[in-house]
């Protein structure tokens, strides 16, 4: 979930209203990750990029952002459905096979960067977009089978490992971009 | 003439205007008497409109409330908020 620190409540609620009318009207904005249920690659503190997208643009294995009871959420897309001219979007959280379905009017954007510390990660290169899309896809098999009841520890176990190694590589590739980026600069 | 800059969003929060900029990603409340000067900031209105306005609306020495609607509106443009229009001119007959 996205807020920032809060303030008073009310206040807080009514900046982040206007941040999403923003985002509404087209313009990309940065938030910070203020719980966990994206890690391991969101980290709690992180910020992170968002753009706006409709439901018709997001792809399955991105990171959309969209409008809940309790604010902006952002979680990953693992299945679309679409009928007719409307979509809906299953979104699964990193961390658990909790998943649910988001009406197009919710969908405000997706998530294309991550900045932590001194590196950026774009979510929109060729290997993370082939991470999410993999990871998408594996994660909506064992939700699916979730429901058939096939042992869920050794499911959740099995998808800790893939999402633990791949955000781990992202990382390590995000890294060596950025060191060649700097010595293109040096130059 | 001053108005309201279109890309500062805002919403009334309790009697009170909260505006964010989200490309400079600041935000700032204004208490009642500056939510209605930031109100009256939609083109239409000139300082003597707002004032006149504040010393309808409260127990003020018109000389106070237009200083005090200057430094907010100072305040306003300084942080970007504001933009100039130009008065409409009407085509002589």
């Amino acid at each position: 979930m996205l807020v920032a620190a809060s303030q008073d409540n009310h206040f807080q609620a009514t900046i982040d209203s206007l941040f999403v009318e923003a985002l509404r009207r087209g313009q990309s904005q940065w938030f910070r990750v203020s719980s966990g249920s994206m890690l391991p690659l969101l980290r709690i503190g992180d910020a992170i990029s968002v753009e706006p997208a409709s439901a018709h643009e997001i792809r399955v294995g991105e990171i959309a952002a969209f409008e809940t009871g309790d604010g902006l959420v952002i979680h990953r897309i693992v299945a679309i459905q679409q009928k007719d001219m409307t979509v809906r979007l299953l979104q699964l959280p990193d961390v658990n096979l909790r998943a649910s379905w988001i009406d197009e009017s919710a969908v405000v954007g997706r998530v294309v960067a991550i900045r932590r510390g001194n590196f950026q990660l774009n979510l929109m290169h060729p290997v993370a977009r082939w991470y999410g899309k993999v990871t998408a896809h594996i994660r909506y098999r064992l939700y699916s089978e979730k429901k058939a009841n096939v042992s869920i520890l050794a499911l959740r176990i099995c998808s800790r490992l893939l999402l633990l190694t791949g955000s781990w590589c992202i990382e390590r590739w995000c890294r060596r971009t950025r060191a060649s980026t700097r010595s293109i600069g040096d130059e | 003439m001053l108005k309201r800059n279109d890309a500062i969003l805002w919403r009334e929060l309790d009697g009170e205007a909260v505006l964010l900029d989200s490309r400079a990603g600041c935000s700032y409340n204004l208490n009642q008497v500056g939510t209605m000067i930031w109100k009256m900031l939609d083109g239409t209105h000139e300082v003597a409109d707002i004032v006149a306005a504040i010393c309808a609306s409260y127990e003020v020495e018109a000389e106070q409330a237009m200083h005090d609607v200057q430094q907010l509106l100072d305040e306003l443009d300084s942080n970007h908020l504001l933009v100039r229009v130009s008065s409409a001119i009407q085509p002589s007959a």
